[in-house]
Parts: structure tokens; C-alpha cells; sequence
């Protein structure tokens, strides 16, 4: 072997002492933690999944859940009303 | 259980897998503010992303990989080619009288060293040397063939041994491990 290599093979050696790096575990758990979606949120989405693949009864239980949690999560009566009517949009169609 | 919802698996992940990435996203950048971010990068990332997480491969292997990339990312996303230590990195400050053998110096020599040359013989000179990881390793790493990670150790190693024909290298890399 190269002898510069054998240098930089002992020089990283040499390096693997070095101390090791702060890290702040709750920055990172704060931050992710914005992530997560909300779980009225989640069922919305699983509304329109259920909307997508045609499945008018399974939206329509995604839609009346969805209403119920915008009620209970977000106490948006609006939200939840125009839920309820997408539920019944769904059983009529 | 992290994918299941529950919420404390994932800083269980944080607490066990830490300080393993932010060794290794040491190896991107000496400043410590940006070690710091690039670090909760990578754990927002693999968050966003746990659902791709095949089983068959251990944890660790898949956020080191996640680490990498996101380290590679790094180093491109800047305009590095010019005084990159002294000035790419912020407000980093080189320690200002290093010593033989002193393991914080002879990482920073290191990554100085390293930023000399390109950044795909860069990143598989890190990989190789301060990672300590195997060809295999570095294939999967890379998303390449093991061949084609061997042609590319190849010529990562001669760009290296063409700089440690320079005096200044050699004589500071010798008088860092002497």
C-alpha cells in the first residue's frame, strides 16, 4: 500500500478519539413531533382514500368519523356539519 | 411500533440511534451548529420515510444510509469549492494550535484533507477511512454494484495519493500522527 494511505489510515485512527458530538434528542423529538398529522386530519385522508377507490359505504363511515372528530377535536361545527352532508353525498351516490 | 402510532417508540429510536449519526454527521461539516441540524435532518427524514423501511436489513444500516445521503446533499447544496473550511462552515473556528496526535485535530486535518478532492471520492474516502466500512457496504451505501464501488475506491485512492504528493499534505499529515 501507498505509503500517504498508510498516513491517512493512522491519521483517522488518531481521530477516532475525538469527543463526541452534542446532540439534542428533544429538538429533534419537538420537531418530528410536528409532523404526526392530526388524527382528524388522518381520517380525512382516509375519507378520500375510501372516496378514491370507489367504495361509497367505506367513505361514507370515513366521512361521518371524520365529522365526529372535527366536532370533538377541533369543535369546528361547520367542518363537521359539511362532513355529514359529503356522508350522505356518499350513501346517495 | 413507531409506523403503528405509538409515540414514544420513535424517541426510543432517537435515544438509541443519536449519537451514532451525529458521529457520523461529523464527517460532513466540523461545525457543530450544522452537525446539529444536519443530524435532525436525518431523523426527520427517516420519520417520513419509516413505511420504506424494509425489515431485511438491521436499523442502524438504514439510517447510516439515510445519514449519507443527507450528508451528501449537504455538501453539494453549497458552493464549496473555494476556502470551503474557512468559510462554508459559518462560524467554525479551527483549533488554533493542534497537536500531534490530538484526536479533535487529527479529524479536523482529516476532513480538511478530504475536501481536497471531489465530492464522490470525498464521500467514499469518509466512508472508507472514517466510517470503517467494507466495499459491500459502501455498494449498498452508494446504490451501486459491488464492481462499480470497487472501480470507484480505486480511483478515489489514486486522487488521494496524487495529493499526498503535495509537500504541504504530506508533511502535515506526517507531523499530525509522528
Amino acid at each position: 500500500m501507498d505509503d500517504f494511505l498508510k498516513e491517512v489510515r493512522m491519521l483517522a485512527s488518531a481521530a477516532e478519539g475525538r469527543k463526541p458530538p452534542h446532540f439534542d434528542a428533544q429538538a429533534i423529538l419537538s420537531s418530528v413531533s410536528r409532523l404526526v398529522p392530526e388524527p382528524a386530519q388522518e381520517q380525512y385522508r382516509l375519507g378520500f382514500l375510501a372516496a378514491l377507490t370507489a367504495s361509497a359505504a367505506a367513505a361514507s363511515l370515513a366521512m361521518v368519523s371524520y365529522a365526529s372528530a372535527a366536532w370533538l377535536e377541533l369543535r369546528d361545527p361547520f367542518l363537521a356539519l359539511s362532513s355529514l352532508t359529503n356522508a350522505v353525498d356518499w350513501l346517495w351516490l | 411500533m413507531v409506523l403503528a402510532g405509538e409515540p414514544d417508540a420513535f424517541s426510543r429510536l432517537v435515544e438509541r440511534h443519536g449519537e451514532a449519526v451525529a458521529r457520523q454527521m461529523r464527517n460532513f461539516s466540523p461545525n457543530p451548529a450544522v452537525i446539529d441540524e444536519l443530524t435532525h435532518d436525518v431523523f426527520v427524514e427517516a420519520y417520513l420515510n419509516l413505511a420504506n423501511y424494509r425489515k431485511d436489513a438491521p436499523f442502524r444500516h438504514w439510517m447510516a444510509r439515510i445519514a449519507t445521503i443527507t450528508g451528501y446533499r449537504h455538501w453539494k447544496s453549497r458552493d464549496r469549492r473555494k476556502n470551503q473550511f474557512a468559510f462554508d462552515e459559518g462560524q467554525y473556528r479551527p483549533l488554533e494550535k493542534p497537536t500531534p496526535g490530538n484526536p479533535e485535530a487529527a479529524g479536523e486535518l482529516l476532513f480538511e484533507l478530504f475536501a481536497e478532492l471531489p465530492d464522490s471520492d470525498r464521500l467514499i474516502m469518509t466512508l472508507m477511512y472514517i466510517d470503517k466500512i467494507g466495499q459491500k457496504e459502501i455498494a449498498r451505501r452508494l446504490n451501486c454494484s459491488k464492481t462499480a464501488a470497487a472501480v470507484r475506491i480505486h480511483r478515489a485512492k489514486q486522487r488521494l495519493k496524487k495529493l499526498g504528493r503535495e509537500e504541504r499534505w504530506r508533511r502535515r499529515v506526517q507531523w499530525m500522527i509522528s
